[in-house]
């Protein structure tokens, strides 16, 4: 993965918030959620704020103690598992970079903390809402042109 | 898409104009028929968070789906302000037809929502599973929630009725319905959050009998101005039908039992527990039940971000129209409340007990 590329949220299918150093990312498309902690959550929140690869990579190896050729390939591992879960989507890069302490000092908002030990993230999914969406309704339509579920497919609603 | 883009063909074929304004007026003026049709309104009153809420029924069929549900938020019909109403009404039962619907399947989403029919002030879902139609002109502070046939109703309709319509007026009043059920005492009430089957009915049923409070087992709303605070929308209760053997005492609240099995065991407990149900206590903690093999019960404290990861997707799925604004009504609450797993016991007698203790310690 080129150090240039760019990813952005794939908005306003994705919905997200941090607290506490995790993440909570929702698809509002298809019923799954994930969370995201440690270096993972942060680098989350650097491909928010439209850093490229090559700045995430050398922000995570400011703020981690590891390897640094450990610490690209997990990034570029979680950037394209994010992006094949439809979470995110690739950029061009428009030359907008800051340079790394500015983009640093925007991620959260503090300078940087003591140093942490790198731990390769890891991106937890889970799939129970699923059941909630319609997303392939087996329908009729009545006579009075309102689409109804076929009899032999109605289901409850998952927690309903 | 945006109803100025939805084909023109499409709308022509239907015979109906393709504007969010013009069918939402088609609507209303097709219950108004239904209720010209039988003879006058029914009329329903509700206090529901601080709010006057009025169902105006087109003939008596919803009303007994409808009201049992919310029978401990009545009040006396009011000669003044109503805030919200809701039409509600039936083709079966009333001989009144609903305009069809002036958009293409494909326009309707993954959780009802009809693309090009939601704006800043009207809002509309047509869920195929349970063919509810609900629709809301926050303008006017006007729903309207239709079905074609009220026996057709779903029986978890029944158990949380209204729950698109209410959680977008709400959202409009700081008010926040959450996927969560609740339970307190007069020190204030914790709020039990989670997926469906991770112990939230089973945990706040168990508390009825117990000298808990109850609020809700599945849906409650939350405000946060000026304290954080729970509201009761819904007396029901629900289990799954194997459940039914641990509630003994709520035998005489169960509504459905001979559609067990197929339906989960639908209580309704404002009869039998008037006492024990109110509408509102002060918010003091985020519970997140666990069923954990041991025989005691016990609470362990865990970071804000547990009870988000448990309450925001859950809520975020359920209520058609939620996104962003659940997080951000949520962040708050999570942060600055304490955030714990009950670890469920098999002493199922411990459980109120562990809630009630914590409580008596805020």
């Amino acid at each position: 993965m080129a150090p240039s590329v760019r990813f952005s949220i794939n908005n306003p299918k994705i919905t997200h918030q941090t607290i506490d150093g995790e993440v909570v990312i929702v698809n509002l498309g298809t019923g799954s959620y994930y969370s995201l902690d440690g270096a993972g959550a942060d680098i989350w929140n650097c491909l928010e704020n439209g850093a490229t690869i090559g700045e995430i990579v050398t922000y995570i190896s400011q703020r981690f103690d590891g390897n640094f050729g450990e610490i690209t390939s997990a990034i570029e591992r979680l950037a394209a598992e994010l992006k094949a879960e439809g979470l995110i989507g690739e950029e061009s890069d428009d030359g907008q970079g800051k340079n790394l302490e500015q983009r640093a000092m925007t991620v959260d908002g503090t300078p940087q903390v003591a140093r942490k030990q790198f731990s390769p993230p890891v991106l937890n999914k889970y799939t129970d809402m699923q059941d909630l969406l319609l997303l392939d309704p087996i329908h009729d339509v009545d006579e009075t042109g309102w689409p109804t579920v076929k009899p032999d497919v109605r289901k409850e609603d998952g927690n309903k | 898409m945006r109803a100025d883009s939805i084909d023109r063909s499409d709308s022509q074929a239907t015979g109906v104009t393709a504007s969010p304004e013009i069918f939402f007026d088609q609507v209303v003026r097709a219950f108004e028929s239904a209720e010209r049709k039988m003879e006058g309104p029914i009329d329903h009153f509700f206090k529901i968070g601080g709010y006057h809420v009025r169902l105006r029924f087109a003939g008596p069929a919803l009303v007994p789906l409808i009201t049992p549900a919310l029978q401990h938020l009545t009040e006396s019909p009011r000669a003044g302000k109503v805030d919200l109403t809701v039409c509600l009404w039936d083709s079966v039962s009333t001989g009144a037809r609903m305009p069809p619907p002036p958009w293409r399947i494909e326009q309707n989403g993954v959780r009802g929502e009809i693309s090009g029919f939601n704006s800043a002030t009207l809002r509309t879902t047509y869920n195929i599973g349970s063919g509810i139609l609900s629709v809301l002109d926050t303008s006017k502070d006007v729903a309207v929630y239709w079905i074609r046939d009220f026996a057709q109703l779903p029986y978890y309709e029944s158990g949380a009725p209204l729950l698109t319509i209410l959680n977008w007026w709400m959202s409009a009043h700081q008010r926040r319905i959450l996927h969560a059920g609740a339970v307190g005492n007069s020190k204030g009430a914790v709020l039990l959050v989670g997926r469906g089957g991770s112990g939230k009915s089973s945990t706040t049923l168990a508390c009825l009998s117990s000298g808990l409070l109850y609020l809700g087992d599945d849906y409650c709303m939350v405000s946060s101005a000026p304290i954080p605070f729970v509201h009761s929308i819904f007396s029901s209760g629900k289990v799954n039908a194997e459940d039914t053997r641990l509630f003994p005492l709520l035998n005489d609240s169960l509504s459905n039992a001979a559609r067990l099995g197929p339906e989960k065991a639908l209580f309704f407990l404002n009869a039998r527990f008037p006492q024990s149900i109110v509408s509102g206590l002060q918010l003091r903690a985020f519970l997140i039940p666990k069923v954990s093999g041991r025989s005691e019960t016990r609470l362990v404290k865990v970071s804000s971000s547990a009870s988000l990861l448990a309450l925001a997707p859950s809520t975020i799925f359920q209520l058609p129209g939620a996104g962003h604004e659940v997080f951000d009504g949520l962040i708050g609450l999570v942060r600055n409340l304490p955030n714990y797993v009950l670890e469920l016991g098999t002493e199922r007698e411990q459980i109120p007990s562990v809630i009630s203790e914590f409580l008596s310690r805020r």
